[in-house]
């Protein structure tokens, strides 16, 4: 062996420096996480429009001029919590879709009890999606709305716009699963070895912290060793603290999942994979993918590891739309969301989408719904042109037709 | 010497009980219930002490006691056989300890001390958590046995579990070992230590890359969550059992009046839906 041309003297004097440089960051993050931190999440005002059981229906109104009548329904999956896209000012999709004079509603599904464990599919589709997208057509006096579904509730969002297709003007879907029979995630190599009718005959409901813990152990170098290490090197960076404090306030705020809704996701997606072949049913009614033909705008991160692309990619090209697009980004499961890169394709994108397949509205007007909303301090960004902004791996458009449907 | 001694007790017993039943004759013609039960036992024990009287019957009865060493060695045997087996896998895997990483392929992994004392639990002392139970209490002991059964078997598989969870850990320090080693005959080592903790995050999450899709791995974790929901269910009907006696519904209880609460809620929801008043 030859000898190695650094001494270990060096190494010893550069370790030495480096616990004097721990040191002192300790010391001085001691006075930050001491201090009051501003670690809020969900801070765009809203308003709860419609209550049903634990649901809710939370309505945001932008502050400028609505550029389309039809408001933009946002469903959020059952696991974790919609407040990821409101996050923290500066890296929220619901402010930017506001800031581009969106109207938002997004559903928060609350947080299952025992009570509800034998709530299936079913009832969130065809029950609560369907009583609130009833509610928000009356209320805007609308035949159909926009439709965005995110993860299981993009799957939801398939189904619900197979089953009411003449409720939904346009569908986006955003790390939507539709696919399973894929090895590509781990999760969907995991689930086929699951005994979901075990899981559920003795627990109920899926606890959200056996959620999480499976979620950890995805990646557990990454997830419970080095974000961490990462977080002791900078935790003397109030606003590193404070944005990693928010992040972590989401992913641990995981509700339990309704059993028998688990069970039905586990069998008849992860482990038969019947939605893609439209051989799925809701209560006895078959989700017919080929029922699907308002335009389609799909969108998944090339770097998912929950939700990986050949388990969304498919979707196109099942549905009977002639106008679809698929979006892969250079981000993951979360990133396609918060990250700073993909605030600047995202919500812009859906935006530009949205205003081909909506007629505008010419006139500036105030929205004619009623609800109070508190005026919010956030600064209209008005950097971002949606003209100006494109996927940086360019979209695949498969079918692409420009329509106003309005 | 033994035996003598109790053929002499023997002899005093009945002696001694039949003239006590004697006598309690005497003293009233008409007998009671309560005097024939009382008969009827001293009846008994005079039977038994004069069998035991008996120098054939004593003597094989003494012979048997006599037998009572060979047997405990035989079934102490038996079950140190089963130690021994299981001491001797463990040698085997200790003797395995410090080779190379190239030794640690997961699907080389084979069975270590959580599966072996698995398989000595299940052949040696799950049989006594299976016995059959009789008498009035029999349903609730043999719940009682079914969860302490099934939390032996969780400790097994969830200790396989874990196990096999931290291999990477131990593989990622021997590949870290080997690339440190490479580095220095190249002279390429860096200063800065935390180019070698990257370089160790990086091999771990590639070790776990390659663990969480492994047989092993899918099976282990299976038989983990199966595990969990039997030692669950097995000890929640324990649970219930305990509850029954206080004033508190169970959990099963609660399911069947949500299920109700489900069924009318859903129903009403469809007759308003549908205009129906």
């Amino acid at each position: 062996m030859s000898k190695s041309q650094i001494s270990l003297d060096h190494i010893l004097s550069k370790l030495a420096e480096e616990s004097e440089a721990a040191q002192t960051r300790f010391e001085n993050a001691s006075e930050v996480i001491r201090k009051p931190l501003s670690t809020e999440i969900a801070t765009t005002p809203y308003e709860v429009v419609y209550e049903e059981d634990r649901v809710k229906l939370k309505h945001y109104k932008p502050k400028k001029p609505l550029k389309f009548k039809k408001p933009l329904l946002i469903v959020y999956a059952l696991i974790n919590r919609e407040t990821m896209l409101d996050l923290q000012p500066g890296r929220s999709v619901v402010q930017k879709l506001l800031d581009d004079g969106i109207e938002l509603y997004m559903v928060d599904w609350g947080n299952p009890t025992r009570m509800d464990r034998f709530l299936t599919i079913d009832d969130h589709v065809n029950g609560y999606m369907d009583n609130i997208v009833d509610f928000i057509l009356k209320r805007h006096k609308i035949p159909n709305l926009n439709l965005m579904g995110i993860c299981m509730g993009g799957a939801f969002s398939v189904m619900y716009a197979a089953l009411h297709a003449d409720k939904v003007n346009a569908l986006i879907t955003t790390v939507t699963p539709t696919n399973f029979d894929t090895e590509q995630g781990l999760l969907h190599v995991w689930m086929k070895n699951i005994d979901a009718d075990k899981i559920v005959d003795t627990y109920g409901n899926l606890s959200g912290d056996a959620l999480n813990f499976v979620f950890l152990l995805l990646n557990p170098a990454r997830l419970m060793i080095d974000k961490y290490v990462g977080f002791a090197e900078h935790m003397d960076n109030k606003e590193f603290v404070e944005n990693f404090v928010r992040m972590e306030k989401w992913i641990f705020d995981s509700p339990d999942v309704p059993g028998e809704t688990f069970r039905q996701f586990i069998q008849d997606c992860y482990q038969k994979n019947l939605l893609i072949k439209s051989r799925m049913e809701l209560d006895g009614k078959k989700v017919d993918l080929k029922k699907i033909k308002m335009p389609v705008l799909n969108f998944y991160g090339k770097y998912d590891h929950l939700v990986p692309p050949e388990a969304c990619e498919k979707l196109t090209g099942a549905v009977g739309s002639t106008d679809t697009q698929d979006i892969c980004l250079d981000t993951g499961h979360i990133g396609i969301y918060v990250s700073s890169k993909c605030q600047k394709e995202f919500a812009p994108k859906i935006s530009e989408w949205l205003s081909a397949r909506n007629k505008e509205i010419k006139k500036k007007s105030a929205p004619k719904v009623t609800a109070a909303v508190k005026p919010t301090k956030k600064t209209a960004p008005g950097k971002t042109s949606a003209k100006k902004i494109v996927s940086k791996k360019p979209s695949v458009v498969k079918k692409a037709r420009s329509v106003a449907t309005n | 010497m033994t035996s003598d001694s109790l053929q002499t007790m023997g002899g005093l017993w009945q002696g001694d009980t039949s003239s006590k039943t004697q006598s309690t004759r005497k003293k009233s013609d008409k007998s009671s219930k309560t005097q024939a039960s009382l008969d009827s036992i001293f009846k008994t024990w005079r039977i038994i002490s004069s069998t035991m009287n008996q120098p054939d019957t004593l003597k094989n009865s003494m012979s048997g006691i006599s037998e009572l060493p060979a047997v405990m060695m035989k079934m102490a045997q038996t079950s140190m056989g089963g130690f021994a087996k299981f001491q001797n896998q463990m040698e085997q895997k200790i003797k395995k300890t410090g080779k190379g990483p190239g030794e640690f392929g997961f699907e080389q992994f084979d069975e270590s001390f959580f599966s072996n004392w698995k398989s000595l639990y299940e052949k040696e002392f799950q049989q006594y958590f299976n016995l059959p139970q009789l008498g009035l209490t029999r349903f609730h002991q043999e719940k009682a046995n079914l969860a302490m059964d099934k939390f032996y078997l969780l400790q097994s598989t969830m200790g396989e579990f874990i196990t096999i969870l931290f291999q990477p850990v131990e593989k990622s320090f021997h590949v870290l070992q080997d690339k440190i080693e490479k580095l220095s005959e190249q002279g390429e080592l860096s200063s800065d230590a935390k180019t070698y903790y990257q370089l160790w995050i990086q091999i771990l999450e590639g070790e776990y890359a390659k663990l969480f899709i492994s047989p092993k791995y899918l099976v282990s974790l299976g038989k983990t969550i199966s595990a969990l929901s039997e030692f669950t269910a097995a000890k929640e009907a324990v649970l219930k059992d305990l509850i029954s006696t206080l004033p508190i519904p169970s959990q099963g209880e609660m399911d069947e009046l949500y299920k109700e609460l489900y069924r009318l809620r859903k129903r009403v929801k469809n007759l308003e839906k549908s205009g129906t008043p």
